[in-house]
């Protein structure tokens, strides 16, 4: 047990004397996994936008594939995009690997699903009713347009927050694209791993709460704002 | 005026609404009757132009008839917000100044005793609730055209009587206004309509003034108006 408080007691040494090796891990864990959030949600909400609405042949196929890359285990996204990255592979003239921007696109692609199967289920649940309503309060395409993102909107952020927490808790892809490098490629879920290989489980705990308040950092948010917009 | 010409509208391969030719002057009630399944809500939702068959087959001779429209529907959808702001939200789209909305929303909110629903979340309203700030979201930019789909239905007689007042008494404030009423009460039917559609399988099988209409007592022979006559 001594060591889950001495855990403790270091990650609150570690976030009040500033350590710049903690600083710069969470800076680039921050860098990457929100840019690929921003980017599965650039590239996600439109899709699942019109999955959750536009009714055509193959649209439950779809869904259902996107669906299930909701459990792709982040490990095999990472095998993937190696082999993909790779010198000999195919996009390997690119010199994306071990780097941040290999990182981003490995969990791009584990986020990319949830935003996608997230905001889908928000736009499917608005009824007809509400299209009949706004018509009829005589609302022009851009108008209606407008009520229905204000409508979902807080559906739309359950989906981005989902694709964040999707991206900043993998460890597997990372760790393969990115090779966990010193001060290059490392994040906090490949440091804790490293951490508790090198037996170092007091650091390792440090840097798990840390992971752990940036999450619960962002979701307060999410549940404040759910409050606030009924 | 409304006038439809040729109105089909199709829903999964089947026809639910042939209306060929219908007329609507200024300042006619009409109460649209017919069992359920007949497409009344459908036509009513054409003559508003919301069913997208419309737009090729329903005209009105004002332009910007849009905006004049009023329908209320069975089951009313709010926003979420306030009941303030769905309230003054068929304003806000309109593009009225502030300053006329907030003098608007004042006078509403004195004259309809709005003051303690105005800050409350619409789903936590009662039914009757529900039904009163949705007629008032209508009546609130005075359109021309009503089109009330039920309006009142499963809501007790007191707030009925109230509702039923503040409609009267904006159909009398301009009596141009037009009002197309569905209902299955014939209470309801004979209030408000002095020209009765009824409609069976998505059509019109006749259209007739009231005292027509009430005749249709002596000899009717469909199951629907027999019962509806007896209640």
């Amino acid at each position: 047990m001594e060591f889950i408080w001495e855990g403790i007691k270091e990650s609150i040494r570690l976030i009040l004397t500033g350590d710049p090796e903690l600083y710069q891990i969470l800076h680039l864990t921050l860098k990457v996994s929100l840019t690929a959030t921003l980017f599965a949600a650039i590239v996600g909400l439109p899709i699942g936008a019109f999955l959750g609405r536009k009714k055509f042949w193959g649209q439950k196929v779809i869904l259902g594939i996107f669906n299930a890359f909701l459990g792709l285990p982040p490990v095999v996204v990472g095998l993937w995009l190696t082999m993909f990255l790779w010198r000999s592979g195919p996009l390997g003239n690119l010199n994306l690997l071990y780097t941040p921007k290999a990182m981003i696109l490995a969990q791009f692609c584990i986020a990319l699903p949830e935003v996608i199967v997230f905001t889908a289920v928000a736009f499917s649940q608005i009824s007809e009713n509400f299209f009949r309503q706004v018509k009829a309060l005589g609302a022009n395409r851009s108008q209606q347009l407008y009520l229905l993102l204000k409508e979902v909107r807080l559906g739309l952020l359950a989906a981005v927050i989902a694709g964040f927490g999707a991206a900043i808790s993998e460890v597997g892809a990372s760790l393969m694209v990115g090779g966990n490098i010193y001060q290059e490629t490392r994040v906090l879920t490949t440091s804790i791993l490293l951490e508790v290989g090198r037996g170092n489980f007091g650091l390792a705990i440090g840097l798990s709460i840390i992971l752990m308040l940036i999450s619960f950092i962002v979701v307060g948010i999410l549940t404040y704002w759910q409050r606030k917009g009924y | 005026m409304i006038s439809v010409k040729n109105l089909q509208v199709f829903r999964a391969r089947k026809q639910i609404l042939k209306i060929d030719q219908l007329k609507v002057a200024a300042g006619e009630k009409i109460s649209l009757l017919g069992p359920n399944g007949s497409g009344k809500s459908t036509l009513l939702r054409s003559l508003a132009l919301i069913e997208p068959e419309s737009l090729q087959a329903v005209f009105y001779n004002s332009r910007d008839a849009n905006w004049q429209i009023g329908y209320l529907m069975q089951e009313p959808y709010f926003f979420r917000g306030t009941v303030e702001e769905n309230l003054v939200l068929p304003l806000k789209l309109r593009k009225i100044p502030e300053r006329i909305i907030k003098k608007k929303l004042w006078e509403f909110t004195e004259k309809y005793e709005l003051e303690s629903l105005l800050r409350k979340n619409p789903k936590v309203l009662s039914g009757g609730e529900k039904q009163k700030i949705n007629l008032l979201r209508t009546l609130i930019y005075e359109p021309f055209y009503l089109f009330l789909d039920e309006p009142f239905t499963g809501i007790d007689a007191l707030t009925k009587k109230e509702l039923n007042k503040y409609l009267q008494s904006y159909l009398e404030q301009e009596p141009g206004r037009i009002l197309i009423y569905v209902s299955h009460e014939l209470k309801e039917l004979l209030k408000w309509g002095k020209r009765f559609w009824y409609l069976k399988d998505g059509e019109i099988k006749f259209d007739l003034l009231k005292e027509e209409f009430l005749k249709l007592n002596e000899h009717v022979v469909d199951n629907y108006l027999q019962l509806l006559f007896e209640e």
